[in-house]
């Protein structure tokens, strides 16, 4: 189950964190907005994995319970 | 590039095998309909099919392995895992659909290795890690045992497990890391009954599997021997014997008795996953097997499963637990939290109650308990308290009397067990009612001629006494022989879709109206009306 949504997710991030680099390389933006917006899309892909997706329930029931 | 592929995979195989509990609180889904499959013939002696027959049990391999209501050993239930739900598959001897296929070599690999005959490498979800030091002699027993029961054709039914923990390849990097390679060989420095005991617990009755307190990698050979943990959606406490925090405070005699029953006068009644355990096993061994494995966790240190720390009763989460305890629970548990011998259990260093972890206290609390033994059922009253006071009164009676276990349960924690838990009103069957195992009670009930459906389709509160009255009389006849507990389980279940259909009972007082009858049936089969 929700293999095609990683997938999704995957192409989409590659394609923004790709753009970014892109962006670098061809030095239409420095260094550090290319890594700020690498990190922005990976944060905005993993909420949207755990919290969208019912991801967050894996952590809760593994390592947050009580005991 | 090769470096980072093998990390991830490691990352995924540790997951999966710090994730895969088992389905505590699965649904139990109808069977298929059960087919023809080719006739085995399989001319194993009558000795080693009586010796299998006993280890199966041991294993308690058909409290997974069978749907409810379905055929024995038929697969079909769906067991609850964090990431998703799996199903478990037949293994009836048919050769399509179940284990027909399997040779003794690939039985042993699997139940050694967890490697099914086409090389899948099977969720730990089946506990092979702890049937992996089961010697050889006794699998092929068990696998007597299997094969001389009929072919049932029920192929498997859809896992639904959420990627990625649906590359099964993974598993075989935890496989390696924690299965035991050796079969069980006894320790010189225990008696002949203890190693008996060892045998057991760390071998085909897996108590690890739920007992084994978890570390970061999961309930692996490394995590701590029966220390207690939390498994998806329930507790199950320390086995060790210190007198506070595990096992220590109860008889042997009260310990091979809960074993063998469910209830005994010191540890109160059984709930959740380890009733199935119980029920489907412990309950059919001997009582040699059962004294042993009280011996075996005897010899384990008695370690304390969490640090004593008893709070202020003043302190304000104290003294709003305790209001919620006076006007929900104390009527039945009493105020010094001692129940009524044979009838309610006490609180006050009950089990449950000071397991490090509250999640079973909460389940209890909302879903409710079918009577067992002489107790009576307990209504799921936290279906009409929130969130906040189903925490609220937990914290409390972990705290009250002698009890000094954490306060670590809360409002979110309370919600997430609730979303799990089937009450009467709200039970895994279409109509929202929980399924009548009693097969003789259900077919007194199927007999329109004898007037018992009738009867209990016309129970009201204004009628309870008189209706309740007749009914027992009735059973007293029709069904001498089931149970009392049986019988209070029972007839809540069939009058719960009644009370459900009905529309002029509002929803809150649906659950309140089905304990309310089976409290009243409860008293009447308990004082006058069973003898
Ligand atoms: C705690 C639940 C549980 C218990 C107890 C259990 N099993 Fe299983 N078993 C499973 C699950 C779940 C699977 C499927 C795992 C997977 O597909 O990854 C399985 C798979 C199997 C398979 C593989 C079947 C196939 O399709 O190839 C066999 C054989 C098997 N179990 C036999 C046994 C026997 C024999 C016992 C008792 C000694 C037993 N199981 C006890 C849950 C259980
Ligand atoms: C109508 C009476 C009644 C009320 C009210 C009630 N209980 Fe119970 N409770 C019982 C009975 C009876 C059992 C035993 C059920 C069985 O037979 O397994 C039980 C069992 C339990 C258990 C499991 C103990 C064991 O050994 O089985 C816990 C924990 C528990 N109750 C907590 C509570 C709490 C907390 C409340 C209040 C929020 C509460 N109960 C309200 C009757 C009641
Ligand atoms: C399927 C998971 C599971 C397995 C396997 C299992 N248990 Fe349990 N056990 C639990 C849970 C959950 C509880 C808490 C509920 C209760 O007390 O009724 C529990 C409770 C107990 C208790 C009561 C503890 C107390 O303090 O009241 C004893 C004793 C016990 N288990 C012994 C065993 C033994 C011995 C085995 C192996 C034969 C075993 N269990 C196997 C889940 C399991």
């Amino acid at each position: 189950m929700y293999f095609g949504w990683f997938v999704f997710i995957f192409v989409v991030w590659a394609w923004f964190t790709g753009g970014s680099i892109y962006g670098w390389r061809e030095r239409t933006v420095g260094p550090w907005i290319t890594l700020g917006s690498v990190a922005v899309w990976t944060g905005i892909a993993l909420l949207i994995v755990l919290f969208a997706m019912p991801y967050w329930q894996v952590i809760f029931w593994t390592l947050i319970q009580p005991g | 590039m090769k470096k980072k592929l093998l990390g991830g995979a490691l990352g995924v195989a540790l997951s999966v095998g710090l994730l895969a509990s088992h389905g505590w609180g699965a649904t139990k889904v109808p069977p298929q309909s059960p087919g023809q499959g080719p006739a085995q013939t399989q001319n194993a002696d009558a000795a080693l099919i009586a010796k299998g027959k006993y280890l199966t049990t041991m294993g308690d391999c058909v409290g997974c392995h069978t749907a409810n209501g379905g055929h024995e050993f038929a697969g079909g239930q769906y067991m609850g895992m964090p990431f998703g739900a799996i199903s478990t598959p037949n293994i009836t001897p048919d050769v399509e659909t179940g284990i027909g296929k399997y040779t003794d070599a690939d039985f042993i690999r699997l139940m050694h290795h967890g490697v099914t005959r086409s090389g899948q490498y099977i969720y730990p979800a089946m506990p092979y890690p702890w049937y992996a030091t089961v010697p050889d002699d006794d699998l092929l027993a068990i696998k007597a045992y299997l094969f001389s029961l009929p072919p049932i054709d029920a192929p498997r039914r859809p896992n639904h497990v959420w990627f990625p923990f649906t590359i099964r390849p993974a598993i075989s990097i935890w496989d390696a890391l924690f299965v035991p390679g050796k079969t069980f060989r006894p320790d010189p420095r225990l008696t002949a009954e203890q190693n008996r005991g060892s045998y057991i617990v760390n071998g085909l009755e897996h108590c690890g599997e739920c007992h084994n307190h978890r570390n970061f990698l999961g309930n692996t050979a490394i995590a701590l021997n029966v220390l207690g943990a939390p498994i998806t959606k329930w507790y199950a406490p320390s086995l060790r014997f210190d007198p506070t925090t595990g096992i220590g405070r109860f008889s042997d005699k009260d310990l091979v008795e809960f074993l063998g029953t469910g209830d005994s006068p010191q540890m109160g009644t059984v709930a959740g996953p380890m009733a199935e355990v119980i029920d489907y096993s412990t309950k059919h061994l001997s009582e040699s097997d059962r004294k042993a494995i009280v011996a075996y966790l005897h010899t384990l240190p008695p370690t304390p499963a969490y640090f004593e720390w008893k709070r202020n009763p003043g302190i304000p989460a104290m003294l709003a637990g305790r209001q919620v305890y006076l006007s929900r629970c104390a009527s039945c548990h009493q105020p010094d939290g001692q129940g009524i011998p044979g009838k309610i259990p006490a609180l006050d260093g009950n089990g449950m109650v000071t397991a490090t972890g509250p999640q079973t206290m909460i389940r209890v609390i909302i879903g409710g308990l079918e009577a067992r033994g002489s107790y009576a059922l307990m209504p799921g009253v936290g279906v009409n308290m929130s969130d906040k006071e189903v925490a609220e009164v937990t914290n409390y009676v972990r705290q009250a009397w002698s009890n000094v276990a954490p306060m670590s349960a809360g409002p979110f924690l309370v919600r997430m067990i609730r979303k799990d838990t089937h009450t009467f009103t709200n039970g895994e069957r279409p109509d929202g009612c929980p399924t009548l195992v009693d097969a003789k009670l259900q077919s007194v009930l199927a007999d329109k001629s004898n007037g018992l459906d009738a009867l209990l389709k016309t129970t009201t509160m204004p009628n309870l006494l008189n209706h309740v009255n007749d009914i027992v009389q009735k059973l007293h006849t029709l069904a001498p022989d089931v149970a009392q507990n049986n019988v209070v389980n029972g007839m809540a279940i069939a009058y719960c879709p009644i009370v459900n259909a009905n529309s002029s009972i509002p929803p809150s007082e649906k659950a309140w109206t089905i304990m309310h009858f089976a409290d009243r049936l409860y008293t009447q089969l308990s004082t006058n009306g069973s003898d």
